[in-house]
């Protein structure tokens, strides 16, 4: 009895082998497609988004139209709410990333990681801590020893708050043994001015802001390893002795709840096939300074699910939630 | 010399037939999108932005800049012609707009909006080519706190507005910035006034506010006040013939235009303070110097061209820490980064120095762009001012159709579309009870950065309020706040005061 | 500011002043007790979450109540007439899910011509297909906004 099961699944598998291999899946769309973005037209999710539709395109692996709908709002939560709504839908996808996670965390949204399928991770950012390049702070012992003199009184600033960049400070100020200030702004540019201006003493920046490093000096960077040139030059917090201090932010992409499991195999291998055009690792990838990578749907389920708890974790310590 | 040879340089990179055509394409679709209410700039380029990825990178950015440019020609049609402002900056330009039109000089009222534009850009990417990077370095002394006086500047200023009622203007005022509170701001991070709706939690969307108070509120009004065009003879009045200029007009706008292009491109450079804060502030500066200031807000073409005059110099000016710093200094500017990273340029101040022929191309394509932008603005106003000709029965359930749609186009939202219906029925009774509204849309627009500003500034000071007084800049436009603002208002109120005391006493 | 655009003021029902004033002055209280008791005026270094809700709403609530003890209560004439079209387009946005967005407008459009405005039904169909078929051609095509379908619609796509 067992047997003959056991006979029957491995030739189903083989048929379904078969199949793929043929470049037939087992669910195709049957009609457009809609790609969720829950944050406005123009923004880094939005540019991430319509990217990845011209690779998919290029692909040639989806018949249906595939379009763009920006849902913005509740820093991400009216989008994320969206796709919820299209329970067991294949014909929904949206993107997912570090900081749509973060708010989710922080604001205790009514959609969480658990609602939503994770389909794949097609790149990750990192974040780097700098200061002005005329100043005199040389590197991250400088900057350490200025906080010691003046407790509480060095201003770091970054992009918003209760996101990456607010996260990555509350990692500083906890693990360098010293107090900083953190200073939020709207965006980047609005950082960038402001320490070029002199007005704060550093700044968070990430990865793919590309700010320019004639005028940003790097102090560290929260990545795992030694990022490639231009950038190969700015240490790891590991190297400099300070465990703990890494953050990779990644950026992939979710389905809603119980999406059916034939579409989550079509939408990775669709991801995969992407990932793997010019259109997209050069074009997108290497021209916005991101860190290439592939996960599929279960790596990316695990990722997240790891992730989330360490950024519950680093909010809770950092009293940003209870 | 050095700038001149560059310039010409990029007019020999970008004046190519397909270049041209480029920026014609894009100055046309520029106006049909800046035109639409609910639509503007930054929706714009981030459509047309994946197509320009086969482009040539010139000639994309060409396109886009065009782009730009037409987006701020087509946003003054709507503010003029139906009072819905579609974008921030167009509110101020409907304070004389929409009342010209009413007159029937709604010809008159969109040629001049089209000429300062056309001044006002040209005065700011004048003032981009040759002192870019030195006002780019300018802008970087504007920090938080100076931000902020700068801020409070504006947001008072709005009591030169309050017409003969100051003291509702002023609670109007004080609804806008109540208005602002709402949601998550940058400032504190905490949710206020969100009664745990997401859909507040980043605060209440511009766009569905402006064309619910102007737009949606206006066709009630209509619904009972109508005016038949041809009872009025509008007809006669709206040929091409007289929606041109004359001499004297045209003179009358040249020095408003210079000026406002000055101060707004100048405004347009400061991080974070906008094509707002530029339009309103050239127009609170016409009100006080131009020669018949105190008719501005009752329908004068000079108020359209210090506003619109601003916000295309302001536009011209978010471009100088984009290109001199790789800082994008407005919301279209950040898309603009985005491409170009595609493209794989570094924005930042090697960029002048490693993509001379782009950096030069981008420049001289803006004068192009404005030239393509107010040739085709100009074709097509003689057909724009027929649309006064449609009766009531039919503009009124048109008008209406377009607030919706407009503001569900801004975030894809239905919850948009309840509140534009909502804060036009609010507004409808507010206008009713004579409360104005611009004041109450002006303040909410300021507000926001405002308490971002304020707070920072006083996070890097550990709370010591003395940071505005130490840093010069700060301290001089608090100067200016006391000396021109609060000192006539309070007059103004305190002569209100007395003289409803002696009427009572009289009486 | 629409109020200096209108013809001399009709002096018409007093109470919606006072009434749009009331309205005012407890938007203001309300802004103030939450601005006072939830969010903190004042934190360890300057203005708290509570501050600008606190002055703004205690501002806006005392000048509307001396508004109010003034008892100027200019009003422009209103009438329930006023209301309908916000009250139809409440019934047309209501109608979205039913008949999607472009549908819904165009119903709109050449309901309200053909019933309120007493115009001919050909003239009201022409104006609504064409009003509805731009709306369509510009945001659903060109511009490629996500218009919500209609469940009515549902079966044809």
């Amino acid at each position: 009895m067992t047997k003959t099961v056991m006979v029957g699944k491995t030739a189903l598998c083989g048929v379904l082998c078969l199949a793929l291999v043929g470049g037939a899946h087992a669910w195709e769309p049957q009609r457009n497609v809609e790609f969720v973005v829950p944050y406005s037209a123009g923004g880094g999710s939005d540019i991430n988004a319509r990217m990845l539709v011209e690779a998919i395109r290029e692909t040639g692996m989806v018949n249906r139209n595939i379009l763009i709908n920006n849902r913005p709002g509740g820093s991400g939560a009216v989008g994320n709410s969206y796709t919820y709504s299209k329970r067991g839908d294949g014909h929904t996808i949206t993107t997912f990333n570090g900081g749509q996670m973060m708010s989710m965390v922080v604001n205790d949204a009514s959609v969480q990681l658990d609602d939503l399928t994770p389909l794949a991770t097609l790149s990750l950012d990192t974040l780097f801590v700098g200061v002005r390049a005329e100043s005199d702070i040389e590197n991250l012992d400088d900057l350490i020893e200025r906080a010691e003199q003046d407790p509480g009184g060095i201003t770091v600033g970054g992009a918003g708050r209760g996101g990456e960049d607010h996260l990555a400070f509350a990692m500083l100020d906890d693990n360098l043994g010293v107090d900083f200030q953190y200073v939020p702004f709207d965006g980047t540019g609005d950082v960038t001015s402001a320490l070029l201006g002199g007005h704060i003493d550093a700044a968070i920046f990430k990865l793919g802001s590309r700010v320019d490093q004639s005028m940003v000096r790097f102090l560290a960077t929260y990545s795992e390893e030694r990022l490639d040139a231009p950038f190969d030059e700015v240490p790891t917090f590991d190297e400099l002795g300070y465990e703990g201090l890494e953050l990779m932010i990644f950026r992939g992409y979710a389905g809603p709840p119980d999406m059916p499991e034939e579409a989550v195999e079509f939408w990775e291998d669709v991801f995969r096939a992407a990932a793997e055009t010019d259109k997209w690792t050069q074009e997108y990838v290497e021209n916005n300074g991101l860190i290439p990578t592939f996960m599929g749907a279960e790596e990316s389920a695990e990722y997240y699910q790891r992730e989330q708890e360490r950024y519950r974790a680093l909010f809770q310590e950092a009293g940003m939630i209870d | 010399m050095d700038i001149l040879q560059s310039l010409m340089q990029g007019f020999a990179t970008s004046l190519t037939f397909s270049n041209i055509l480029a920026a014609l394409v894009g100055a046309g679709l520029g106006i049909i999108v800046g035109a639409i209410p609910g639509l503007g700039s930054v929706t714009g380029i981030a459509l047309l932005l994946p197509l320009t990825f086969q482009m040539d990178p010139i000639t994309g950015i060409i396109m886009l800049g065009a782009l730009y440019y037409g987006c701020m020609y087509g946003g003054s049609y709507s503010a003029i012609l139906l009072n819905i402002p579609g974008d921030a900056p167009a509110v101020v330009t409907s304070l004389d707009g929409y009342p010209l039109s009413q007159q029937g000089h709604g010809g008159k009222a969109l040629f001049t909006a089209n000429i300062s534009s056309f001044i006002g850009g040209t005065v700011g990417i004048i003032m981009l080519t040759f002192m870019g990077p030195i006002l780019a370095h300018v802008g970087l002394m504007f920090g938080p706190a100076e931000v902020a006086a700068l801020i409070l500047l504006a947001l008072c200023s709005i009591g030169w507005l309050l017409g003969d009622n100051p003291l509702k203007g002023l609670i109007s005022t004080f609804i806008g910035v109540m208005l602002a509170t709402i949601g998550i701001g940058t400032a504190f991070g905490q949710p206020r006034f969100t009664f745990d709706s997401m859909y507040l939690l980043n605060g209440i969307s511009f766009i569905p506010l402006v064309i619910g108070m102007f737009g949606f509120s206006q066709v009630l009004v209509m619904m009972v006040n109508r005016v038949d065009p041809s009872a009025k003879g509008l007809s006669g009045r709206l040929g091409l013939k007289e929606s041109l200029l004359d001499r004297k007009e045209a003179l009358s706008i040249l020095p408003v235009s210079l000026r406002s292009g000055v101060l707004g491109n100048l405004v347009g450079i400061l991080p974070g303070a906008g094509a707002t804060t530029g339009s309103f502030l050239s127009y609170v500066l016409e009100k006080k110097v131009g020669r018949n200031g105190d008719e501005l807000g009752k329908g004068r073409i000079q108020g359209v061209a210090a506003s619109e005059a601003g916000n295309n110099a302001a536009a011209a000016g978010s471009f100088a820490p984009l290109l001199s710093l790789g800082i994008p200094g407005s919301g279209t500017a950040a898309v603009l980064l985005g491409g170009l990273m595609m493209w794989g340029l570094q924005p930042g101040p090697l960029l002048f120095q490693n993509n001379p022929d782009f950096v030069w191309g981008l420049i001289s394509s803006m004068y192009l762009g404005n030239v393509m932008a107010v040739l085709a603005a100009l074709a097509i106003i003689p057909f724009l001012v027929k649309l006064l000709l449609i009766p009531a029965s039919i503009m009124i359930p048109v008008i209406a159709v377009v607030c919706v749609v407009g503001s569900y186009s801004v975030n894809n939202s239905m919850f948009d579309v309840w509140f534009m219906l909502g804060a036009g029925v609010v507004a409808f009774f507010m206008t009713a009870a004579r409360y104005p509204i611009a004041p109450l849309l002006l303040a909410f627009v300021l507000t926001p950065r405002l308490e971002t500003s304020l707070r920072q500034a006083l996070d890097i000071s550990r709370g010591d309020p003395m940071i505005f007084l130490r840093s010069p800049i700060a301290a001089t436009l608090l100067t200016l706040i006391l000396l021109f603002v609060l000192y006539p208002l309070a007059k103004r109120l305190f002569m209100t005061v007395r003289r409803r005391g002696h009427k009572a006493a009289a009486e | 500011m629409s109020s200096v655009n209108q013809e001399p003021a009709h002096e018409g029902r007093s109470w919606l002043s006072p009434l749009v004033t009331l309205g005012i002055i407890v938007m203001g209280l309300a802004w103030a007790g939450f601005g006072w008791w939830k969010y903190g005026v004042w934190m360890h270094n300057g203005p708290g979450a509570g501050f600008f809700p606190v002055v703004m709403g205690l501002g806006a609530a005392l000048l509307g109540g001396y508004e109010l003890l003034r008892r100027r209560f200019e009003t422009d004439r209103v009438s329930w007439r006023n209301l309908w079209p916000a009250v139809a387009m409440g019934l047309a946005i209501a109608s979205i899910p039913l008949f999607g967005m472009v549908l819904a407008m165009t119903l709109f459009i050449v309901l309200w011509m053909a019933l309120i405005e007493r115009q001919s039904w050909l003239k009201s169909v022409a104006i609504g297909a064409c009003a509805g078929g731009a709306i369509y051609l510009l945001f659903g095509m060109w511009l490629m906004v996500a218009f919500p379908e209609g469940a009515l619609m549902a079966p044809f796509t």
